[in-house]
């Protein structure tokens, strides 16, 4: 057992040793400090520099008193506290240039445009700020792994995004590795599928702050070489399914000169919470979302052809994991309606790669959707008035062949009527102008079977009009442009009881044709409604309103002006309906099986052609688009023309052609009003 | 009449006799038994003590200075925090940055920072090995019930005190540490969903709630940790460390071996027992507090300061990248002293979160309560039989704890996520072992007929098992819960 | 004082100012008591700042057929033809925000993978992912209520 006095002296003897190692210790956190400082010493030799080379007496006397202490810019508007210039001590004297660093003055011009104590270091060269240590601060090593990246010399310009990079502005910025990267951005059409600063695709990740990522961000698990951002994106653009398996975006096989602006402007992508006095104006209008909205042809560059392809000629769905259909394939071209066109654009085509566009999801409004909708209309044959194509001639018997090769197929030999009406009618005839004649021809009726045949020579046409001139009986009536006078609201309802049951609730056209189409209707004048309304067409079920009593009801003149006047004033519905043109579902499911499964898909899914049973598409295709597709085919792609048939394919007959639309129709389970139609 | 200014001069000179007086008193050789016992008497804290210290509790090998040690980190992190509160912003935009410039900028604020870092999980540390050593050396009964209590209170305080601080620097190690351990905290959902009645009743949800301000950790969390961690948690520990000390005095001081009079004066030569009885009643076996009690935990004090100057020099207190809401850390950690709880609930929220830490609290507090033996009170396991039972119990549950979690682990996730969720609420580590250690401990109970030993039974079990699945927690899980070998 | 105290029989009525001293003490006792509860009351939140009823704006800004992630409230909406549902973004196991991986999600906190529907596949995650109420707000806005689930059955026709 130890007594009092050997107690006191452990504890003494303890406690004091604890107290000189404390003291040791405190001494040597003091030394280690002092060590560690290296900004002090930096400074020191900054200092003397600053004396050796002072001019005056004065400036050697500034020089000696030059503190050394921490030195900080702190700019509370942009939230940053950069004390670089701790070690960084001569970055404002000009005099300095021939320093090493890190004593060394900024280089270049930029310093002057950009005052530190505005902008501060890290604002453009990254990395962290706030730190006094080296390795913390910009390690040279890994400057990827700060959790600010310190952006290497090399990708400098990526930062100057920042305040300076505005996509959708057309005007140039000044730093010249960013003009070209932006260029190569907007050319590529990466906007397609990724979103900057609200406007663009949803397809692919939102690309707004791409550059503030840090290094954590990305998966390196499949990148080999250097683990660095701009490396990740180098090998992301070359291989994309590599690096991000599962992802649908395509390489892009990019030359050097192009490709590293191109990164390097992803890396200036920065939603920048800056006040707005440090950002250029385009890109506060970008932010805001009020820049100039794009033009179509530029809209369709930007968004369109990185799927779609610069020419519209899409991607081979055989050749390709993703398949886009050819926008400048003549046939689409001549099939689809501008209705058709829009629609597709703002609803998309769920489940499939076309993201819907719509004003709410894209940000872009509705006259730049519709301007690009118009600019897809450069791969369409222009419309050719009477004049040039009365200039170009003609001749019956090539009439005749033209009229065998191009329109039997749906008319029927001689236009007697097969899967469209007969257009051999007496009654028609003389009340069809030859302008009537040619504007129907060259022009189409949007969303019906008619296709737009804009294709043929001034002179085919002159020579159809011949050949159909000769068909004609009775006296061409002459065409007068007056104008009837009627109540259209009486006529709605006379329209309603008396000519839907044919025409269609919307004049979409059932047993009878579309009437309510706006093609038809800028075609046809006052003078043509009223006389095919009054007079009927012999043969067929349309008989003279105001000359025959069918169902105890005539019509005098008076009601046949206000039919007209309504038709000239009825409104669309928002939505497409669904029009003429259909069969048994039943024979036609037999029929898809057999033909058409193996390119678009056991249940319409689309395989190596486009998806069928896909609620967006149905909506945009009328009866009249699928008749006219299927009748036709597509040519240069694999769908064949089941109209006129070939050594492959055999001939469809109008009702099997019709049965095969019933069984598509039957896919479509709801009605998609759409933004498009109003 | 005297002059002026010989009065100045006789009172200037009376003023610094009794200002030297006080120096002179230091000088502990010269100063009379009266002059001594009278220091501590008079004296605000040396008033702490008992004039007097008993020789036995003064042995080092005996109470290992840990009690004293966790007062000292007190002392020392109240001082180093006091400190760091003049520099550190306590709002989401600025905690972060303020916590940087103390590293970086802050003159010794790196030092600062790491002492009071390191001596917070040293403090967690201790003042468990500390309740360890009070419950070997039987230090609960009797008197001394209380204080048990006071101290299993200030246990739970220095767990908060560490829970609250480490969501300060509001860096990613922080956020999702407290994100995980607010969400442990919720776990009673996992009970009162079976039920259906978590509309009605969540007690979990309801602390989470008043812990957070909220349902997510963001400012209000940050405000309420901080009020918690500079103001409300500091003064109740102040006043329960008071309640604590003042106990110990109502108890006469440390608990000490039944004969360790004798032993101590004996040891002193004093052999005979009439001659042992004068000695006794002229306390030849204690020992003033002033000067040697203070030396003794003097020493205590700087040794600690010692260590953790020592551990702030040789690591850095981490600071990893901001706080980012939308990175969740791959795996996101809890801080050490819960990952244990953190490994239990990747198999059952509630067993894991919530059962087995009560019923570990309940244990705990209900030690004193079982076991009323008297006998081998005050000497390290009472003697050879407890150093046995013990020794046996530390490897029951090596082995067994061991045995569970490699079986667990091996099964994996699978069969509790098919399993119906009953039956996942049952059969589960923690379950078992929280059931297996109360048989063994039972077994050991009936077949030495001692309380004690059950007691220490339990706890040896409750220690072992608490310090392998905390090493489990910290070393051997990796990304996404992983095991790491 | 001392007569209060000494000479009162058990049956004798209390006196007015016996009355009143007990009386007095009984208003301090319930002071002390209704201060604490008092102070009890003010920690707990009445306000929360995260609402559980959320509205998320026009229906239109959906696209359809994927799930759009809500960054701030930590909802993905999944938007058909048909209507729309909303997924609740947090990891049943301890709180994390899950992540979109592939067509599923998982969780970067401890592993746990989902699928579509919500079904844990694989990780520590003890039920599946909830599904929210959705709700149309007068106005016209989609509305999801974080506090009620449903089944991965139900849609909001709109």
């Amino acid at each position: 057992m130890v007594t009092e006095a050997q107690y006191m002296r452990w504890y003494r003897a303890a406690a004091g040793a604890a107290a000189c190692s404390f003291l040791c210790l405190v001494g040597i956190t003091i030394l280690r400090e002092e060590r560690q400082n290296t900004w002090k010493d930096y400074q020191e030799a900054y200092r003397d520099t600053l004396t050796r080379r002072a001019s005056s007496a004065l400036q050697e006397q500034s020089a000696m008193e030059y503190p050394i202490e921490v030195r900080q810019i702190s700019i509370p508007a942009i939230q940053r506290t950069d004390r670089c210039v701790s070690c960084h001590v001569g970055i404002e004297d000009a005099r300095m240039r021939d320093l090493p660093l890190p004593y060394r003055s900024h280089s270049g011009i930029l310093l002057a445009a950009h005052p530190p104590e505005r902008f501060g270091c890290t604002v453009c060269h990254g990395g962290i700020g706030q730190s006094l240590d080296r390795n913390e601060s910009c390690s040279a090593d890994q400057p990827d792994q700060l959790h600010v990246p310190f952006v290497s010399l090399h990708a400098i310009e990526s930062s100057c995004g920042r305040c300076h990079l505005a996509i959708f502005d057309t005007a140039s910025v000044s730093m010249p590795t960013l003009l070209r990267g932006k260029l190569v951005f907007r050319r590529e059409g990466c906007l397609g599928c990724h979103r900057v600063r609200g406007k663009g695709g949803s397809v692919g990740p939102d690309l707004t702050n791409e550059g503030s990522k840090s290094l954590r961000a990305f998966d390196f698990s499949r990148v080999s070489g250097p683990q660095t951002i701009s490396n990740w994106m180098r090998r992301h653009f070359m291989d994309p399914g590599e690096v991000s398996p599962g992802s649908g975006m395509p390489g892009f096989a990019l030359p050097n000169e192009e490709l590293e602006p191109l990164i390097m402007v992803v890396r200036g992508l920065f939603s920048s919470s800056f006040p707005p006095e440090y950002l250029t104006l385009p890109l506060v209008k970008e932010l805001k979302g009020v820049s100039a909205p794009v033009e179509g042809r530029e809209g369709f560059a930007l968004f369109c052809v990185a799927c779609h392809g610069p020419e519209g000629r899409g991607r081979e769905y055989a050749t390709h994991q993703f398949g886009v259909p050819a926008l400048a394939n003549e046939d689409f071209q001549s099939v689809a309606s501008d209705d058709y066109m829009l629609f597709t654009i703002i609803e998309g085509r769920g489940g499939r790669m076309m993201a819907s566009w719509s004003s709410t999801v894209s940000h872009l409004q509705k006259q730049e959707l519709r301007d690009i909708a118009g600019a897809l209309r450069r791969w369409k044959s222009p419309f050719r008035p009477l004049a040039s194509v009365r200039r170009a001639g003609s001749s019956r018997s090539e009439g005749e062949e033209v009229f065998g090769r191009t329109c039997a197929v749906c008319h029927g030999i001689n236009g007697d009527g097969d899967l469209a009406k007969g257009i051999s009618n007496a009654d028609f005839l003389a009340l069809a102008s030859d302008r009537f004649l040619l504007e129907t021809i060259v022009k189409g009726r949007s969303n019906t079977a008619m296709p737009a045949w804009g294709r043929l020579t001034d002179r085919e046409l002159g020579s159809l009009l011949a050949f159909l001139r000769s068909l004609q009986t009775k006296p061409v009536q002459p065409e007068s442009a007056t104008r009837v006078q009627g109540d259209s609201v009486r006529g709605d309802s006379l329209y309603y009881s008396l000519c839907s049951r044919c025409h269609g609730r919307y004049g979409e056209g059932d047993l009878g044709p579309a009437i309510l189409n706006g093609d038809f209707l800028a075609a046809a004048t006052d003078g043509f409604l009223f006389g095919t309304i009054a007079r009927g067409r012999e043969h067929t079920p349309m008989f003279g309103w105001t000359s025959q009593a069918r169902a105890g009801k005539k019509l005098i003149a008076a009601d046949v002006n206000d039919v007209i006047a309504f038709m000239r004033t009825a409104p669309r519905p928002d939505f497409l309906p669904a029009g003429a043109g259909t069969g048994n579902p039943a024979s036609g499911e037999k029929l898809f099986r057999e033909l058409c499964a193996e390119c678009h898909g056991e249940a319409g899914g689309g395989k190596k052609a486009p998806a069928l049973h896909n609620q967006e598409f149905l909506g945009a295709a009328t009866n009249g688009y699928l008749l006219a597709t299927i009748t036709l085919g597509r040519r240069g792609t694999p769908m064949p023309s089941w109209g006129t048939g070939s050594p492959r394919h055999r001939r469809l007959t109008a009702s099997e052609r019709k049965e095969l639309v019933a069984f598509i129709r039957s896919w479509q389970t709801v009605v998609i009003r759409s933004d498009a139609l109003r | 009449m005297p002059k002026p200014g010989h009065i100045i001069r006789q009172n200037v000179g009376a003023s610094l006799s009794s200002i030297l007086a006080v120096l002179r008193r230091v000088r502990t050789e010269r100063t009379s038994v009266r002059e001594r016992s009278r220091s501590v008497s008079k004296n605000f804290f040396l008033h702490m003590h008992s004039t007097r210290t008993h020789l036995y509790s003064l042995r080092p090998g005996f109470t290992l200075g840990l009690g004293f040690l966790s007062f000292s980190l007190f002392l020392i992190l109240l001082c180093t925090g006091v400190l760091l509160m003049v520099y550190y912003v306590p709002s989401v935009e600025h905690a972060y940055g303020s916590v940087k410039d103390i590293s970086t900028v802050v003159t010794g604020g790196r030092t600062i920072r790491n002492i009071h870092r390191w001596g917070a999980h040293g403090m967690v540390a201790v003042v468990v090995l500390h309740l360890a050593r009070v419950l070997f050396t039987s230090a609960y009964t009797g008197t001394r019930r209380v204080n048990w209590m006071v101290g299993i209170l200030l246990l739970c305080m220095t767990i908060l005190f560490s829970f609250s601080g480490y969501l300060l620097p509001w860096d990613q190690l922080a956020f999702w540490a407290v994100t995980i351990a607010s969400n442990i905290v919720a776990s009673t959902r996992e009970l009162t969903d079976l039920a259906g009645i978590t509309a009605v009743v969540d007690p979990g949800g309801f602390v989470r709630r008043l812990l957070l301000g909220g349902d997510s950790v963001g400012q209000d969390a940050l405000t309420r940790f901080y009020l918690l961690h500079v103001v409300i948690l500091p003064i109740t520990t102040i006043v329960l460390i008071g309640v604590h000390f003042w106990r110990i005095r109502k108890s006469d001081g440390l608990a000490i071996p039944a004969g360790g009079d004798d032993l101590v004066l004996k040891a002193q030569g004093i052999i005979d027992p009439v001659a042992l009885e004068e000695a006794k009643l002229r306390r030849e076996h204690t020992v003033l507090s002033w000067p040697t009690t203070l030396w003794a935990e003097g020493s205590v004090l700087l040794t600690a300061l010692a260590l953790l100057m020592l551990s702030a020099i040789l690591v850095d207190a981490p600071l990893l990248a901001p706080a980012d809401v939308s990175m969740p850390e791959n795996p996101a950690k809890s801080p050490w002293y819960f990952l244990g709880v953190q490994e239990l609930v990747s198999y059952s929220a509630f067993t894991g979160g919530v059962l087995v830490p009560l019923l570990l609290l309940v244990a705990v507090v209900a030690v004193p309560f079982v076991d009323r033996e008297e006998k081998g009170a005050g000497s390290w396991f009472g003697g050879q039989q407890g150093k046995r039972v013990v020794i046996r119990s530390a490897l029951v549950a090596f082995f067994l704890t061991i045995g569970i979690m490699t079986i667990a682990i091996g099964v994996g996730w699978q069969w509790t996520r098919n399993a119906p969720a009953v039956v996942a609420l049952i059969a589960n580590p923690g379950s078992f072992l929280a059931t297996l250690y109360a048989i063994w401990s039972w077994w050991v109970l009936r077949s030495t007929s001692s309380t004690k030993m059950g007691v220490f039974a339990l706890v040896s079990c409750c220690l072992i098992g608490g310090i392998i699945i905390t090493i489990v927690g910290i070393w051997l899980r990796g990304p996404n819960w992983e095991f790491v070998w | 004082m001392n007569a209060l105290q000494d000479g009162r029989h058990e049956t004798e009525p209390l006196s007015r100012r016996d009355a009143l001293a007990k009386l007095a003490t009984a208003s301090v006792a319930v002071a002390a008591v209704t201060a604490l509860m008092v102070f009890l009351r003010v920690p707990i939140p009445s306000s929360l700042r995260e609402r559980t009823l959320i509205r998320l704006g026009n229906p239109d800004r959906f696209p359809f057929n994927t799930f759009t992630f809500v960054s701030e409230k930590n909802i993905f909406i999944y938007r058909t033809r048909e209507g729309f549902k909303a997924l609740s973004a947090l990891c049943p196991h301890l709180g994390c925000v899950i992540t979109s991986a592939g067509p599923g999600f998982r969780c970067p906190c401890h592993g746990s993978t989902f699928d579509a529907h919500g079904t844990v596949l694989d990780g520590p995650a003890p039920k599946p992912l909830s599904w929210l109420k959705v709700g149309l707000a007068p106005d016209g806005q989609i509305t999801v209520d974080t506090s009620e689930r449903v089944s991965g059955e139900q849609f909001l026709r709109v």
